[in-house]
């Protein structure tokens, strides 16, 4: 028996149809937040970090969209609180133990220059590795991503930061 | 459209005969087994051990254990001793008191396992299951009914049947043939056991592993089928966990001691670990790659003191004299940038003191004044160009802003630090690859941590694991290890940022050639080689202080 003549047609439409299912499966894959974290916070990010972030945003396209998040406002006020907490912390054992040595000086800052300093360290950190991340996972989104953020003004970002974007976006070939 | 017209544009017949071919295909494959496909290596029969009064009843289960580690629920025949036992396990144990045995035959297969029974009650009698060698089988005899056929095994017994051992300690096994003539033989059996931790040879010479738990030893007699099992109950004294018969006193809250620990953190072998013991013989310092080993750590203070506990049997050369062991490591700062309150000394004083709680005994002091670097010359330049620069003069101490038998910390700001892609990641780095670990750089915006990080990698430590924080639990790391490639957790709310050595770590700098401690020739004292050294070879006065010698109260 001859072939409908619309059989070919037809199953065009139904290779479309899943490729569609089986690409809005992909899509769906919801972005590792671990993985985020450990690119965003790692000191010298020499076990894969990077790597580990350009083969989630292969598998989880949102990547990009969870990056320039993290760029643009980086950790959340949650983490910012639980930071200072920590980092006040961290002073009063300094200052204690500073105190208990009798060939120190004084430290020489307040606890809330201590927080301030460090707290900004993090932020900087966290902002500037989201810049980076994208610049490395490339494509149209992740540099439309990082125009907008160029799209603020300088003092929008830590200096550190604003660099950052500029060094990830000189990075990408294309307007 | 119709239903009619769509199955024949499909051809629907020639669809039909595909799926009948791939289904004989699959009703071959599930017959015959995948290729690759795990099989079934054991039967274990739960509980292992049980006891009951006289009437008493228990129900036992019987799993597969497969090539691949799983196990599954098996089908099973069952047979007991001292009682009954029903096709499901469900054991009554019989009238009189004694030591039994419960049985799971894999059906469709020749694997066994057996459980042991202790029925209480008055009187004790022992019973041994009679269970013929399916392989072996029974000799039939033949047409010359003067010859006598050799015996044969038609049961077999491991015993002790169940023990308890510490870690680390070992138990030799028994493994006796019942023959059909009525005799019993030592016979030669293929021995595995359950406990990964632990080892059993070719002799039946079982060593218990590191990790407490009940685990199986199971002797297979060579060249039949019978089997048997016994349970072995590993048990860990709470104070050490590997390897040891050692009572260790623990972290001691006293300073200015050593403190004897071990070094298995959360059930693992760190990988950086040196000093390792396996036995008395502690010519394995540093190159037994077992974790069964017990560490000395060092004190925040001077003077240390071995601190044993009841139990060890300290040998004739153990440590026979005190020294210093808070050493001074100086650290030359140099800064590149002059950020408004900046002040390298609270980082300093941050890993100075996350050392000293962490009991490292050394003490981060920054020494002389601080060098500032002028990135517009070409030396100022090629430095902040990291390691490589360094390394093009052959010698880190001809460069003028080095200070030799220092730790250099260069401080460097944002946009003079290596526009190369990949050091752009690093926010602090140390040159311990390019072979100066003398030489650390700092990133404007790095952590408070970072310095003690950075240095932790100058006295030879590695990242603590691989990869990123999910996986330090996995080798056992503790989650708030400054070694982590991530001093900052986000995900971690209760201390999200972290400040811990291991002890590992901590004897690791202290001993290890490849530490600063020891290659900077910091200490005053010779340097630590962790060899042993006979105790004619280590006079009272000297100053050459080998590993401790440790005589374990080994069995």
């Amino acid at each position: 028996m001859m072939p409908h003549p619309l059989t070919r047609r037809r199953g065009v439409l139904v290779v479309v149809l899943l490729g569609w299912v089986a690409g809005a499966a992909c899509q769906r894959e919801p972005v590792d937040r671990a993985v985020l974290n450990a690119w965003l916070t790692c000191v010298e990010c020499t076990d894969g970090e990077l790597d580990s972030v350009q083969a989630l945003a292969r598998r989880a396209p949102a990547t990009v969209d969870t990056l320039q998040k993290d760029l643009l406002q980086g950790p959340s006020p949650f983490q910012r609180d639980q930071l200072t907490v920590q980092m006040q912390t961290s002073y009063q054992r300094l200052a204690t133990y500073n105190a208990n040595d009798p060939t120190s000086d004084s430290l020489g800052f307040s606890q809330a220059e201590f927080v301030a300093r460090y707290l900004g360290n993090v932020v900087m950190i966290y902002q500037g590795r989201a810049a980076y991340g994208l610049g490395a996972i490339g494509g149209i989104r992740a540099r439309q991503a990082l125009d907008s953020a160029l799209q603020f003004s300088p003092d929008s970002f830590p200096p550190n930061v604003w660099a950052q974007i500029h060094f990830a976006r000189d990075s990408l070939i294309g307007p | 459209m119709k239903l009619a017209s769509l199955i024949e544009e499909f051809h629907l017949k020639k669809a039909a005969a595909a799926i009948a071919v791939l289904l004989v295909v699959a009703a071959y494959l599930i017959r015959s087994g995948a290729p690759g496909s795990p099989t079934v290596v054991a039967v274990e029969v739960t509980p292992i051990l049980t006891s009951l009064p006289t009437g008493g009843i228990q129900d036992f289960t019987a799993v597969g254990r497969y090539s691949d580690g799983s196990t599954t629920p098996i089908t099973v025949t069952w047979s007991a001793t001292g009682g009954s036992i029903s096709p499901s396990g469900h054991y009554q144990a019989g009238p009189t008191a004694g030591r039994y045995r419960v049985i799971a035959v894999q059906q469709r297969g020749s694997l066994t396992d057996t459980s042991a029974v202790t029925v209480t009650g008055n009187g004790f009698s022992h019973e041994r299951e009679s269970f013929p060698d399916s392989t072996q089988g029974v000799a039939t005899g033949g047409g010359d009914t003067d010859q006598v056929p050799p015996p044969q095994v038609v049961a077999v017994e491991l015993t002790p049947a169940g023990v308890a051992l510490a870690v680390g300690t070992t138990q030799q096994f028994s493994f006796i043939g019942s023959m059909s003539d009525n005799t019993t033989t030592a016979i030669l059996a293929d021995w595995t056991t359950s406990d990964s931790y632990g080892t059993i040879d070719a002799a039946g010479l079982y060593t218990a592993g590191g990790t407490a738990g009940t685990f199986r030893v199971i002797a297979m007699h060579q060249g039949g089928s019978l089997a048997d099992t016994s349970a072995v109950t590993v048990t860990d004294d709470g104070a050490a966990g590997t390897g040891d018969v050692v009572h260790v006193s623990g972290v001691s809250a006293v300073e200015d001691k050593w403190l004897l620990q071990d070094s298995n953190i959360g059930g693992a072998c760190p990988s950086d670990v040196v000093g390792r013991f396996s036995g008395p013989d502690t010519s394995l310092a540093e190159t037994d790659p077992d974790c069964n080993i017990e560490l000395a750590v060092f004190a925040a203070g001077s003077a240390p003191v071995l601190d044993l506990a009841p139990g060890w049997i300290a040998g004739g050369q153990d440590i026979q004299e005190q020294l210093p062991v808070r050493w001074t490591v100086p650290i030359h700062v140099v800064v590149e940038y002059a950020e408004s309150g900046f002040d390298p000394s609270a980082e300093a004083k941050e890993a100075s003191r996350l050392f000293e709680i962490n009991r490292m005994g050394i003490e981060i002091v920054i020494d002389g004044p601080i060098s500032t670097i002028d990135p517009s010359t070409a030396l100022g330049a090629a430095i902040l160009g990291g390691c490589d620069a360094f390394q093009k003069d052959g010698n880190s101490n001809d460069n003028p802003y080095m200070v030799a038998g220092h730790l250099n910390v260069f401080y460097v700001r944002e946009d003079q630090w290596s526009q190369d892609w990949t050091f752009r990641k690093f926010y602090g780095y140390d040159c311990v690859d390019e072979g100066l670990p003398e030489v650390i750089f700092i990133r404007q915006g790095h952590l408070l941590e970072t310095l003690a990080h950075e240095i932790g990698h100058a006295l030879s430590l590695q990242h603590a694991g691989a990869g990123f924080a999910p996986f330090f639990l996995q080798f056992g790391w503790p989650e708030s290890n400054l070694m982590r490639t991530s001093i900052w957790d986000p995900s971690e709310t209760s201390n999200p940022i972290v400040s811990s050595f291991t002890t590992g770590q901590v004897y690791r700098a202290n001993f290890h050639d490849e530490s600063w401690l020891n290659s900077g020739g910091i200490r005053s004292e010779a340097k630590k080689t962790c060899q042993s050294v006979s105790a004619t070879d280590m006079p009272a006065a000297s100053v050459s202080w080998p590993c401790p010698l440790l005589q374990l109260d080994w069995p």
